[in-house]
């Protein structure tokens, strides 16, 4: 009776082995990479009950980010404002477009606007708005540049590895005055000219960025 | 025992092995109190957590320590497998989230932000806000301070502007958290078709009476012994007592028709209309209460609270205990259960400051006290005496100053004759009087002798259960010293008596008036009077007599059962109204929150009544104040402070409406007649029966009272209503429950005379130091609370000494059923060191039936055996053992340290020739050498804790202060009983002395924070690690539950989450948690953070404001909170830090420094103050004094090591030894 499998098959259990290996090592690799904040969060984009857009107002009008959230210079959280804040500008301007309308429905019914978080730091993570500020860095540094967004997206990956990055070295991130609210701020590239080493060692005396920058408890309560 | 933990208890065992050459102290019991020296013991004091281990270890008494098989060193089932959940369960679910896991982390749950549509002024998102307001607690109020997350409030602290609270709460205030955000209350006004009764006519509660004999005989007995918490211990009496039986929701319109049509039904005279107000200290309602007797002269308006002191209408006395040098305290729990109690303790720890005061006078207390409280801990000299003798004891003493009891009776004549006490007692007196035990012979001149010495800074406080004798030599005795106005000063004297007698009488009146269908309306303003009112006086079984019963209630309690309208009343968190705190400083109350059910305050619903329509309570709040206040800004002003301006009034002997003994009136009303089993037959009315029973066959006997007042009752003319309301089906629950205090189904059944025990017991009732008077028993965060003394969770054993508890044949945990005026409950029994003998002991505000779902069914409800006549102290109880058990939640022997010396404590004397006798309690170790890299702690600040042990009076406001801080769970009474209680702080009780004389001594341990952390090094994930500061960081997600970290704590701090314990979280009670600290899952470990949250806040804060973090500014939950401010906390780099300065006292000292942890918590010893004159005094020796130990100071610490970061002079030392 002839072989049914030639000889050939008897490597087949090997290379079935050596093949499953590579790809659940790949596999392992890929969840690790793809599936970390980087990949998963940044682009997050989702649609908001009220076409806001900061490309608009913020942008082409110039609107500066603390009419808004007004509490971002005093308080953990930026205020994400009362449909009361909108309705200052809107009850002068635009107030017959269809985009409108579910912000005018909720000032007349009372109804709280639901919107959708976008840049989402989990609750055992404390992070403080105020302090960032206060420490000469900005809001690009996190959220990007918002004014050339007609919707927000997320930008950076707001993961852990991301945060502690900028706390060990914050120098080329710091900025003061109007710059904080610039959006369109970037990071000057290493080498740092000697003004922003000078502003970053007397941001850095006022504000140091206090330990606990690596002990768990410095964020996490 | 793992073997990692048999190799950590030998590390220990070697470590702080005492000497064992050096002599012992023999076994005889009260060698201190009889005078007899009996060789010291070569290392002082010993310290014992309970009676077990006392007894069954000689070797501990050689050694101070048990044998190690006598060790557990974790409770038993603490390494069980989590059960309910099997380790397939585990395994299935383990793979079925690791496929999952990838699924779920794709995407992350969407969420929303949601603004305001119109923000209000003042609010910033992420900022919590604080409001000054009043925490009223019965009679009592204490201002607080509330913070608010987004308009939900979260934590309570002290107000500092408040007299009462000077900045610290207690666990009450603490709770009353939860107690707001209660699932279980009344969400919206229900009217109830209800059962009444025509008077004269067939009486159904006999009927229903005999019908709930059969239903406790099906549940086997009319109340278990405690507490399953969870649907267990609830009899078959429990479904009829459902108060939302018939209930169907209405609205306060409907009520407000309902009430304008009775109104004019009643006429303008409206003499058959009563207001029964439980607390009553709002200045306006009271002013309301005028507005409604104006609108209805014939009013009755009763304020009754049972659980006042009885001080036969003289003004209550307030007691400053800052100002005083020698306190004698007559069965008075001043630092816990009495009103006043948190100034108290303030005050009180403010004058044993012995650092700062080390040669000049430190106070003495003297406690004279039935069981030992959290006040007989504290004490100087405690003795244990029956409740019955105090009066004697005082009497003693009066005499031995040369003061008659008449001296106190001023400002007014007719003051209590203690010649004509109450039947009952007169009983007890027939008999030859016990006479005083001869310690207490002996004490009472060294005590008289003391009192005089100090004089006007002298200061005796009569207890709330000791009768209205006591409380008038307590002021005979004051104002012979001259201390009225120093020490003591008296409140404003008792309100809304509405009787001569007093609150009592008034109240007893009111309940022969209802039997007699004299009330056609009541209304009930909150207190739960079914529940707390004397049993004898029977308030459910009158109650349908009565045609409209309004009532205003908190939850579906037990009163509520009986009302036919039950409105919602708004909690002091989410209403405007005012109070008195004890010593009369008045305080407006502000709402934090709109109500979170349909409510009204009480103001509101007696403005409602007054007027015919509602008001808002902020109107009425204002009508009240602005007359004194003046204007807008003073009234915003107060609101700020939380004080009214000038609204505490004078100390001075404010006159009392003048009355006799309360208790004498209402035991005319309501004679202890007992009708024998008369009520046992269905339908027969019952007779009055006149006979006195006898103790002895007392439990024969049937219904007390029932019987004689029905007979009484005469028929009442418009029951018309009544009538219609009797077809409805719902209505049989109010009528049974009426019956329920009356029927005893275990008189029914007849006991055999020989299971009868000889009544020669004395019964005390007492306040709980968890649940108060019932009012919290649905607060999870207080039932879970160990006792101060008992540490018993989940129930409210009786206790009595270990003489007595051997001469009964009872041990812990036996149910026993205790006989009292012919009523008798099941009861766990337990045997408490330093209860006096043939007493027993019980506490009140359990065995709750409508409390809700965390209260219902928990301990025993024994205000079924309180009479009006003798409300506290009753002669002729009896205990007979069941031969059942019980298996009591109780955490006394949990997480133990096994004797090591961690109590230090020395006489005032020894104190002052060594100032660092500590040191003389230091273990000698070989310098041990780490075998891991120190962490450097180079943090701009170093938290350090110190907790002085001779502040601490062990109430445990800071356990439960932290349970609320830091969203601690609690895990119920099965969970307590397998040590797997969460509390992060505890407050570990010892004994000190021998037997039955033991004093229980207080140890709050929190997390050590040890810089060199055994937890650290043995977690194989890093989950537990080291931040700069000195703070021992718990990282949750890292943690994979190995609890080898707990196992290497040799302080046990750290709990473990074996479930998912807030997974059931009702959605209400979610909003009591505190967003800035994580919820923690199952399989995680915790403990203590030194509060980091409120440290980062406090950063935070400073940085916004550009400047450093000031001492004092972070305050853990547990220092705020602490009425004796024995906790510090703070800065160690900083060397003037209030921290720093106490780790410099000389008695400061840290657990177990021989295992080189290093610890960031350490401890200041005790100094007592005894008076060497007291019969049989002998100073326990220290431990001889050790070898000059090196350069240093022999504290050992944070910063023990002198590495100059932030080392200073005191903490230069190589570790001390």
């Amino acid at each position: 009776m002839a072989q049914i499998f030639s000889r050939s098959v008897n490597r087949a259990p090997a290379l079935l082995a050596a093949t499953a290996a590579v790809v659940a090592l790949v596999a392992a690799l890929g969840v690790w990479w793809f599936f970390s904040p980087e990949f998963i969060d940044v682009g997050y984009q989702p649609e908001q009950p009220v076409a806001f857009s900061h490309a608009l107002h913020a942008g082409e009008l110039r609107m500066d980010c603390r009419y808004c959230h007004y509490s971002v210079e005093r308080s953990p959280v930026a205020a994400v404002p009362a449909t009361s804040v909108c309705m200052n500008c809107h009850q002068l301007v635009g107030r017959d477009l269809e985009s409108l309308a579910a912000v005018r429905d909720s000032l007349a019914d009372e109804q709280r606007i639901r919107w959708v978080r976008v840049h989402n730091i989990p609750d055992y993570a404390r992070f403080d708005h105020s302090l960032h500020l206060e420490a000469g860095i900005g809001c690009s540094s996190c959220h990007g540049d918002i004014r050339a967004m007609e919707t927000v997206t997320q930008v950076e990956p707001m993961s852990m590895g991301w945060c502690l990055e900028c706390h060990r070295d914050p120098a080329r991130h710091r900025r003061a005055g109007e710059e904080l609210y610039d959006t369109a701020w970037t990071p000057p590239e290493a080498p740092l000219s000697d003004e922003q080493t000078q502003l970053a060692s007397r941001l850095a005396e006022d504000h140091p960025v206090a330990p606990p920058t690596i002990s768990c408890s410095g964020c996490h309560q | 025992m793992s073997r990692g933990q048999r190799l950590v208890t030998q590390r220990l065992v070697t470590l702080g092995g005492a000497p064992a050459e050096e002599a012992s102290k023999p076994e005889a019991a009260g060698a201190e109190t009889d005078g007899v020296e009996t060789g010291p013991p070569a290392r002082g004091r010993r310290y014992w957590r309970s009676l077990e281990r006392l007894r069954d270890s000689p070797a501990m008494a050689a050694e101070g320590r048990l044998p190690e098989e006598l060790r557990p060193e974790f409770a038993a089932g603490a390494d069980l497998p989590p059960d309910a959940v099997t380790r397939r369960t585990v395994l299935g679910l383990m793979g079925a989230s690791m496929a999952m896991a990838g699924l779920a982390g794709c995407r992350r749950p969407e969420e929303a932000i949601v603004p305001y549509v119109r923000a209000p002024e003042n609010v910033t998102p992420g900022l919590a806000r604080h409001y000054a307001s009043t925490f009223p607690l019965a009679a009592d109020a204490l201002g607080v301070v509330v913070e608010t997350h987004d308009g939900r409030p979260t934590k309570i602290e002290g107000n500092p502007e408040h007299p009462a609270s000077q900045g610290g709460a207690n666990a009450w205030a603490q709770a009353s958290i939860l107690h707001l955000y209660d699932p279980d209350r009344v969400p919206r006004p229900q009217l109830r078709q209800r059962h009444t009764v025509a008077a004269g006519g067939d009486d159904p509660a006999v009927e229903v009476a005999a019908g709930e004999i059969a239903d406790g005989q099906q549940a086997g007995g009319e109340v278990e012994p405690a507490g399953g918490g969870h649907g267990a211990g609830r009899d078959g009496g429990a479904a009829v007592t459902d108060a939302r039986q018939g209930a169907s929701a209405t609205t306060w319109g409907d009520f407000t028709t309902f009430w304008q049509g009775r109104a004019e039904a009643l006429g303008g005279d409206g003499s058959r209309l009563a207001v029964l107000t439980g607390d009553g200290a709002s200045p306006t309602v009271e002013r309301l209460a005028g507005e409604l007797e104006g609108r209805f002269p014939g009013l009755t308006w009763v304020a009754y609270d049972a659980n006042a002191a009885d001080t036969a209408g003289s003004a209550p006395a307030l007691h400053h205990l800052d100002r005083a040098r020698v306190v004698l305290a007559l069965d008075a729990d001043l630092f816990l259960t009495e009103p006043g109690a948190v100034a108290a303790a303030r005050g009180f720890a403010r004058g044993r400051r012995v650092d700062e005061n080390g040669d000049g006078e430190v106070n003495r207390l003297y406690v004279v006290e039935p069981t030992p409280t959290a006040t007989g801990g504290s004490a100087d000299h405690r003795l244990r005496l029956k409740a019955s003798q105090v009066a004697a004891f005082a009497r003693a003493v009066a005499a031995e100053m040369g003061v008659s009891a008449s001296a106190g009776d001023a400002p007014q004549s007719d003051s209590p004759q203690p010649d004509s006490p109450p039947p009952e007692t007169q009983q007890l007196e027939t008999q030859p009087p016990e006479p005083l035990p001869q310690l207490a012979l002996d004490a009472v001149p060294v005590i008289a002798a003391d009192l005089r010495r100090a004089g006007s800074s002298a200061l005796v406080a009569a207890g709330r259960r000791q009768p209205p004798e006591v409380h008038a030599l307590a002021r005979g005795l004051n104002r012979a010293l001259g201390a009225e106005g120093t020490t003591v000063t008296y409140g404003p004297g008792p309100r809304g008596g509405g009787s001569a007698g007093g609150p009592a009488a008034a109240f007893a009146d009111l309940v022969t008036a209802m039997r007699g269908g004299e009330i056609d309306t009541l209304v009930i303003l909150g207190g739960n009077p079914v529940y707390s009112s004397p049993a004898d006086l029977d308030l459910a079984g009158a109650l349908p007599r009565v045609p409209h019963v309004v009532y205003l209630a908190h939850g579906w309690d037990e009163t509520a059962a009986h009302a036919d309208w039950l409105l919602p009343e708004a909690g002091w968190m989410e209403s405007w109204g005012d109070a008195r705190a004890a010593d009369g400083t008045a305080s407006l109350v502000q709402p934090l929150v709109a109500p979170l059910f349909d409510s009204r305050s009480a103001a509101e619903v007696v403005a409602l009544l007054a007027a015919g329509e509602e008001r808002p309570g902020y109107e009425l709040v204002r009508e009240t104040w602005m007359g004194q206040l003046g204007g807008d800004a003073a009234w915003r002003q107060a609101l700020h402070r939380g004080v009214l301006p000038g609204a505490a009034p004078a100390g001075g002997t404010a006159a009392g409406s003048g009355g006799e003994a309360a208790t004498e009136t209402a035991t005319t009303e309501t004679p202890a007649t007992e009708t024998a089993a008369a009520a046992t037959a269905a339908g027969e009315t019952a007779v009055a029966e006149t006979a006195v029973a006898e103790p002895e066959n007392a439990a024969a006997a049937e219904a007390p009272a029932e019987g004689s007042s029905l007979a009484a009752t005469s028929p009442a003319e418009d029951h018309a209503e009544a009538a219609t309301a009797s077809d409805s089906a719902g209505h049989a629950a109010p009528a049974v429950a009426a019956a329920g205090w009356a029927a005893d189904p275990g008189a029914e059944r007849g006991s055999p005379a020989g299971h009868q025990p000889k009544l020669d017991l004395e019964l005390v009732f007492s306040l709980s130091p968890s649940v108060f008077d019932g009012r919290f028993a649905n607060v999870a965060w207080l039932q879970e609370m160990p006792d101060p003394v008992t540490k018993v969770t989940w129930a409210n054993p009786a206790l009595v000494s270990p003489a007595t508890a051997r001469r009964l044949g009872l041990e812990d945990g036996d149910v026993a059923v205790l006989y009292h005026a012919g009523r008798r409950v099941r009861i766990p029994v337990v045997a408490q060191p330093g209860t006096a003998d043939d007493t027993v002991v019980v506490e009140l505000g359990y065995g709750r039936r409508g409390a809700g779902r965390v209260g219902d069914g928990v301990g025993v409800d024994v205000g079924r055996l309180r009479t009006s006549a003798a409300p506290w102290i009753a002669p002729a109880a009896g205990l007979a053992a069941t031969g059942e058990s019980f298996a009591l939640a109780r955490t006394q022997e949990h997480d133990a340290m096994e004797g090591r010396h961690l109590v230090r404590e020395a006489d005032l004397g020894q104190f002052r020739r060594d100032r660092r006798f500590t040191e003389r309690f230091e273990v000698d170790v070989e310098k041990v050498t780490n075998l891991w890299e120190e962490p450097g702690y180079d943090g701009p600040h170093q938290w350090g804790m110190t907790i002085d042990l001779n502040a601490c009076t062990g109430c445990n406001a800071c356990v439960v202060a932290c349970q609320s801080e830091n969203n601690v769970p609690v895990v119920g009474p099965d969970q307590v009983r397998k040590g797997r209680e969460l509390q992060w702080l505890r407050v570990d009780r010892y004994f000190e002395g021998d037997g039955d004389e033991a004093r229980p001594v207080f140890q709050p341990v929190p997390c050590m924070h040890c810089e060199n952390a055994p937890c650290e090094q043995v977690c194989p994930v890093a989950a537990t690690v080291h931040d700069e500061e000195g703070l021992n960081a718990m990282v949750y997600n890292r943690c994979i539950g190995t609890r080898y970290c707990s196992n290497n704590c040799p302080y046990k701090v750290r709990r473990f989450n074996y479930f998912n314990f807030t997974k059931d979280t009702p959605e209400l009670v979610k909003a009591a948690m505190n967003p800035d600290v994580t919820v923690r899952s199952r399989g995680v470990m915790e403990k203590c953070t030194y509060c980091v949250q409120r440290i980062n806040e406090g950063k935070a804060a400073a940085k916004r404001a550009r400047r450093r973090l000031a001492d004092g500014e972070v305050k853990t939950a547990c220092q705020q909170t602490c009425p004796a401010e024995a906790i510090t906390f703070g800065d160690l780099s900083d060397a003037d830090s209030a921290v720093s300065r106490t780790k410099r006292s000389p008695r400061n000292y840290v657990l177990l420094a021989e295992l080189n942890n290093h610890p960031r918590t350490s401890y200041l010893a005790r100094v007592r103050n005894p008076n060497p004159d007291w019969p049989g005094y002998h100073q326990v020796p220290l431990p001889p004094a050790r070898p000059a130990a090196g350069p240093g100071e022999g504290s050992v610490g944070a910063g023990s090591r002198g590495d100059g970061a932030h080392g200073d002079g005191a903490h230069g030392g190589e570790g001390g030894h």
